[in-house]
């Protein structure tokens, strides 16, 4: 994990805006994904004014953004979505194209809902290696005896020639990024093992800001622990907290006064979510004077859970099959079907994107139809 | 062109205009995409309704099918019920966001086995973008989730199964294979213990076979072999030589490129076996059965030719 140059954003990946304490003159700074390159790119980006819109709003979105960037509809996918916290302008990370010509472009939807390409290449960038670098001492080599991997090289050993390939590494990819006691802290999967870690970077990045990996584990219902890879999450409780959505269905608290360190930590679930089915982003609001989180999801309604209930919820521990079990702090379905990727523009709206008659569309949600 | 649709709402395609005389040239922001049509339309004033002016349409690149899968992880004949991962290596380099709909997970009639099959969003792929790892539904396969026991886990014991490549997933150049490929599977028993070298046959190298032969306790998860053992030397560093993995990835074979010396093989206990169980820890761990608990923290086992097992 190092301080790199950065180059051209390579894949489409989360995205998250944040006014850095660090920052100079408290301009915002766009985190990005680079997710097939296993970085973090961070963008410097210019002052936007502040507004008194509170509503974002593009209908087909989809249709705008495959004109805007040359392509027909179903060469662009969206795979993420920040906003600004000053100007209330929404950031999207779009994938172009396929194949080859596959690109990554970040689209800013300002507060007129005019769309305008963001030229990443013409902000002041920093990035983050996931990835460690293969040891400059490992000289492990693979056999591909046929020699047809683009990467294998001929190598003798004792007196046979044979074509052969380094050793692999693993691939990290970015499922989610939050900003949560002034840090970033970078949520993701690996393509070989099932694991779960969570990163905390200091920003700026300056070459010794080292990560903190930290292990996640979660016991379910008093009887199976597990890890798997965390799906989104958000700061809780002042930023004290990180409230986590699994591959798996639950919701598990951890205190961030735990994560430090190497090492191992467990959190409390304190909900599962249910069958066939990923969180896609998870949001916190308020209502009423009283703080509610929003969790979309690939199978499921939009769910509303109150935070309060969080708290007061002990761990789930009565196994699933047995009378009583619970399935964890109150949730309630809302009525806001196709809702995928969220922002919160502000503590009474969220952004969504929602899927609706064939088409994506940007939409506002305030609290009061939360 | 399905721009149009938009009316009044028109979004134009991103790129500069340059007048000259009377000759306008457009340069677009980004390179055009193969199988796109674009319209060049104008009007006199705001008000006015669009005309269309001329039509461009960029032709998909003609590309000769020649990506094949070249293997399916699982090697073996029989996996665990509580199998936790495919993997497919691909000839060529591969693109990505194909790949989802067009794998698939067959029961014996050739019927898909519902929800088995983990939503690839986003698709997990190798360095190199050859290959390609699928997890069944992991919330089916842990014991006490919700889904499995709703739902019950994604392969039982007893069946057969087969995995689907369709010939739609598409290369790096767009391309789609040049067939499709499967393999078939008998479901075995659930595999709940740790990975365990201590349990490993291994056959250290000597003078009349200079090879060194490691028989696992169980197949292996082949990309995690490749990455987690190595033979080290005295200092820890990795020792140069080839490594071979059989079919199955049960028996992993290492010749070094050098003579015989004060080795020993290094096992990083991230390493996994088909279910997800690694040299640290049951994939799901049972708190109330004894030993459930049972979990190495070292991140490192070596094993010594004199038989020793250390703990790093």
């Amino acid at each position: 994990m190092s301080l790199a140059t950065v180059s051209t954003l390579q894949s489409a990946g989360p995205l998250l805006i944040v006014v850095p304490d660090a920052a100079p003159d408290g301009a915002a700074v766009l985190f990005v994904a680079d997710v097939s390159a296993a970085r973090i790119l961070a963008f410097e980006l210019p002052p936007e004014g502040p507004t008194t819109a509170i509503e974002v709003r593009v209908d087909r979105l989809g249709a705008k953004l495959a004109s805007l960037l040359g392509v027909e509809h179903d060469d662009v996918l969206i795979r993420g979505m920040a906003t600004h916290p000053v100007s209330h302008s929404v950031y999207l990370s779009v994938a172009r194209g396929r194949g080859r010509q596959a690109g990554a472009v970040v689209v800013r939807v300002g507060a007129d809902s005019g769309l305008s390409i963001v030229e990443l290449d013409e902000l002041p960038a920093t990035s983050f290696e996931l990835d460690d670098a293969p040891a400059p001492d490992d000289e492990r080599q693979d056999a591909l005896l046929d020699g047809s991997d683009e990467a294998s090289q001929p190598f003798e050993i004792r007196g046979v020639t044979l074509d052969v390939a380094r050793v692999p590494l693993a691939r990290s990819t970015v499922t989610d990024l939050a900003w949560i006691g002034g840090e970033l802290v970078v949520a993701g999967m690996s393509n070989e093992e099932f694991s779960s870690r969570l990163r905390r970077v200091r920003y700026p990045f300056d070459g010794t800001a080292e990560a903190t990996s930290v292990e996640i584990f979660h016991v379910d219902h008093g009887r199976y622990e597990t890890e798997s890879p965390i799906r989104a999450l958000t700061s809780f409780d002042g930023g004290t907290g990180i409230l986590a959505t699994y591959t798996c269905t639950p919701v598990v608290h951890f205190s961030l006064d735990e994560l430090h360190g190497e090492g191992l930590v467990r959190g409390r679930t304190v909900a599962e979510l249910g069958p066939m089915n990923q969180p896609f982003s998870i949001v916190p609001y308020d209502r009423d004077g009283e703080e509610f989180l929003l969790v979309s999801n690939t199978r499921h309604p939009l769910l509303k859970i109150p935070a309060a209930s969080i708290a007061g919820q002990s761990h789930l521990d009565v196994a699933m099959a047995d009378p009583g079990a619970s399935l964890g702090v109150p949730r309630e379905n809302l009525d806001h079907p196709g809702v995928t990727w969220m922002a919160g523009l502000d503590r009474e709206h969220v952004v969504v994107v929602q899927d609706e008659d064939g088409d994506v569309n940007l939409r506002t949600l305030s609290a009061d139809v939360l | 062109m399905e721009a149009l649709r938009l009316g009044s709402e028109l979004v134009p395609t991103a790129g500069s205009w340059q007048h000259t005389a009377d000759i306008a040239c457009f340069t677009p922001r980004f390179s055009p995409v193969g199988g796109t049509a674009y319209a060049v339309i104008t009007r006199g004033d705001a008000g006015e309704s669009w005309r269309e002016l001329a039509r461009v349409d960029v032709p998909r690149a003609a590309a000769t099918r020649a990506t094949v899968v070249r293997s399916i992880d699982p090697g073996g004949e029989e996996v665990p019920a509580n199998l936790l991962r495919f993997s497919v290596s691909f000839s060529a380099e591969m693109g990505e966001g194909s790949a989802s709909g067009h794998v698939h997970l067959r029961d014996s009639s050739g019927a898909d086995v519902p929800g088995a099959l983990f939503s690839m969003t986003p698709e997990f792929w190798d360095r190199e973008r050859r290959r390609l790892t699928i997890l069944l539904e992991p919330g089916r396969i842990k014991r006490g989730l919700r889904p499995n026991l709703l739902a019950g886990p994604p392969l039982v014991e007893g069946s057969t199964v087969t995995l689907v490549v369709d010939p739609e997933v598409r290369d790096s150049s767009g391309t789609e294979l040049t067939e499709g490929a499967h393999r078939t599977y008998r479901v075995g028993p659930a595999l709940r213990t740790r990975v365990d070298p201590a349990r490993w046959d291994v056959r250290w190298p000597n003078p009349g076979n200079e090879q060194l032969v490691v028989r696992f306790d169980r197949p292996l998860d082949r990309a995690l072999v490749r990455r987690c053992l190595s033979l080290v030397d005295e200092c820890g560093h990795p020792v140069a030589g080839r490594s071979t993995l059989d079919r199955d990835a049960s028996v992993w074979t290492f010749a070094p490129a050098s003579r015989l010396s004060n080795w020993r093989l290094q096992i990083d206990t991230r390493l996994e076996d088909l279910a997800g169980n690694s040299v640290r820890r049951v994939f799901d761990r049972d708190l109330q059965r004894a030993g459930g608990d049972d979990r190495v923290d070292a991140s490192s086992i070596v094993l010594n030719p004199d038989g020793r097992v250390e703990r790093r």
